[in-house]
């Protein structure tokens, strides 16, 4: 009963679209992270990033939640079937996700930085134990995901040299997860970028723009030289880079497992 | 120069200085001088602030304008002989032509031409285009095509490249190793930003952007350069070395380990194309990092008076996870 409350209410309060294929969002985000007993350093503009991207998001598909400091958790990313893993019924329950916080790399793996809780005490989650968008018959499927679309709007999220490494065993392990949006090189907490996700929901939602389109346009509109970057799969290398190039936000999983990755970057 | 690192070497042990067990250790990078007013050459005692024109929008002018692009610029060759569309949006008139999409922005006049077909799309090219040449071709396309912009008041920044890449995954979706991996330019964007009296305006605001495709050739615009009214009276600004020991006396209590500004602008923040805004007044800008995998935190702080400035929130209250549980 209580899991299903955030559809409830976002269903209750009208903010969710009517329309029938309308896509489910959520999105999370941290600002104070000593209020969770994490010392990653507090920020200032992550949770307007986030309430604005659902605001807007909301005009054409349904709010299913967004949740701020210490009610966004690490957990909520990964797999439920792991220990304390809470993506089911949270972050892999959606088709588009927004986080917005810290974020690093190492190696190869991706961390995140949202907030610790009672039943997950890491304060990040990180690219190898996550299973997004997974099909029944693949691993972890007891649950099976819905995540299509993963914005993170932190450091290091799609880093030209390694995303590859870091986000295609991330897509083999999910057949519906089709696209990661995200930055090379750190990104910025400031107020010239709070409107991100929510110029990237006007352009990929409202004004049907190609997601590579929205979200490189939606970090050129800012001045802190931030660097977007962007990766998707295929079948092939024309499928690939195709998905990269030409995917919107209305596109639907094919079910093919991936053997290529596109991605793109800002430079310069 | 000398000056810039003697600053930054009696700030570091300021910092030390004022950090304790629970405080954080706020560092200078050597690089974190950007454009403040010692760097630019301009003088401290007096820089003016200026009164911004209140932007009267009309649909018609809009209409007119778009009209006149798709007529004329190379940008729209695709919208020539495509029904028109408008969209009137809540703070933005959308008018598109096939892939050509114009919007200009209520409150700002902010406006931009994209062929959409081509944005941030690779096309065929013979050659990689010459710097000089896509130099060449952003330049006299902004004195084409963009009215209303001094001379004096637009400087070339540079070029950021949109690129592309691609590799295929064997087993588990690892990459395979020795696999070929080709990276190639998508797409150009020719930067240009506005200095008044010497001063640069930063933030979204005040700007101009040309797309170039792969090819080099213009694939659209976007132009924020709202018209000033009047310059108002000038007063004496702090100095870079202020703002840092403001940072340092802020930052005494935060409860991270520590903090290394890199960055350190000095300008006037101009705000986005959908916001309204009156007036121009210098402030330094001013970034950090809490360490390698932190935001790149940023402060403003009005350079009048060395405060900080706290700018209006947009958040809106969380959804309660923990009494759903």
């Amino acid at each position: 009963m209580k899991r299903i409350l955030p559809a409830i209410l976002g269903a209750a309060f009208g903010l969710g679209a009517a329309s029938a294929h309308a896509l489910d969002a959520g999105a999370e985000s941290v600002e104070n992270y000593s209020g969770c007993g994490c010392n990653s350093g507090n920020l200032s503009y992550t949770n307007d990033q986030t309430s604005m991207f659902m605001s807007r998001i909301g005009n054409w598909h349904n709010r299913k939640f967004r949740y701020t400091d210490s009610s966004a958790w690490n957990s909520d990313m990964v797999e439920d079937e792991l220990a304390g893993g809470t993506d089911y019924p949270y972050g892999d329950t959606v088709h588009i996700l927004f986080l917005s916080g810290h974020g690093g790399l190492s190696g190869n793996t991706y961390n995140g930085y949202l907030c610790k809780s009672s039943n997950f005490s890491g304060c990040n989650y990180n690219t190898g134990s996550v299973y997004l968008g997974e099909r029944s018959g693949q691993a972890k499927s007891t649950h099976p995901g819905s995540l299509r679309f993963l914005l993170l709007a932190t450091c290091y999220s799609v880093e030209k040299t390694n995303a590859a490494d870091v986000w295609g065993p991330v897509f083999w392990r999910g057949k519906n997860f089709m696209y990661v949006m995200g930055y090379t090189g750190t990104s910025a907490d400031s107020t010239t970028t709070d409107e991100v996700g929510e110029d990237f929901a006007q352009k990929a939602a409202g004004d049907k723009w190609t997601l590579k389109q929205a979200w490189f346009w939606a970090i050129e509109d800012w001045w802190v030289n931030d660097t977007g970057s962007l990766i998707s799969h295929g079948t092939s290398s024309s499928n690939a880079t195709y998905n990269r190039d030409q995917m919107k936000i209305d596109a639907t999983p094919t079910g093919n497992s991936p053997s290529w990755v596109a991605w793109a970057w800002h430079e310069g | 120069m000398k000056i810039d690192m003697k600053v930054l070497g009696a700030l570091v042990a300021l910092a030390c200085v004022a950090s304790g067990a629970s405080a954080a250790q706020v560092e200078f990078d050597r690089e974190a001088l950007r454009t403040t007013p010692e760097r630019l050459g301009i003088g401290m005692g007096g820089v003016a602030s200026y009164e911004l024109a209140a932007y009267d929008f009309d649909p018609q002018a809009a209409q007119k304008r778009a009209r006149e692009l798709f007529g004329k610029s190379p940008a729209a060759a695709k919208a020539r002989g495509a029904r028109v569309e408008t969209v009137d949006g809540k703070d933005r008139l959308k008018i598109s032509a096939g892939p050509v999409e114009y919007e200009m922005a209520m409150r700002s006049g902010g406006e931009y031409l994209l062929d959409l077909s081509r944005y941030a799309i690779a096309e065929p090219a013979a050659k990689v285009p010459a710097s000089k040449d896509l130099r060449a071709t952003s330049d006299a396309y902004v004195k084409a095509f963009l009215p209303g912009i001094d001379a004096k008041e637009i400087r070339f920044v540079g070029f950021k490249r949109i690129m592309d890449s691609a590799t295929e995954l064997g087993a588990d979706g690892v990459p395979k190793p020795g696999a070929a991996t080709t990276s190639t330019v998508a797409s150009y964007v020719a930067l240009y930003e506005r200095r008044l009296a010497g001063v640069p305006v930063f933030g979204p605001g005040e700007r101009v952007r040309v797309y170039l495709g792969s090819d080099g050739k213009v694939t659209g615009h976007s132009m924020v350069w709202r018209k000033v009214a009047a310059r108002l009276d000038t007063r004496p600004v702090v100095s870079t070395r202020e703002i840092q020991k403001v940072l340092v006396e802020r930052h005494a209590k935060n409860t991270a380990d520590r903090i290394t500004v890199d960055r350190i602008y000095f300008g006037y923040l101009a705000q986005g194309r959908y916001s309204e805004q009156a007036t121009l007044s210098p402030v330094y800008h001013v970034g950090f990092v809490y360490g390698p995998e932190s935001k790149r935190v940023f402060e403003t702080f009005d350079a009048y008076t060395g405060r900080l400035i706290e700018f209006a929130r947009r958040d809106e209250p969380s959804d309660d996870k923990r009494a759903q549980r």
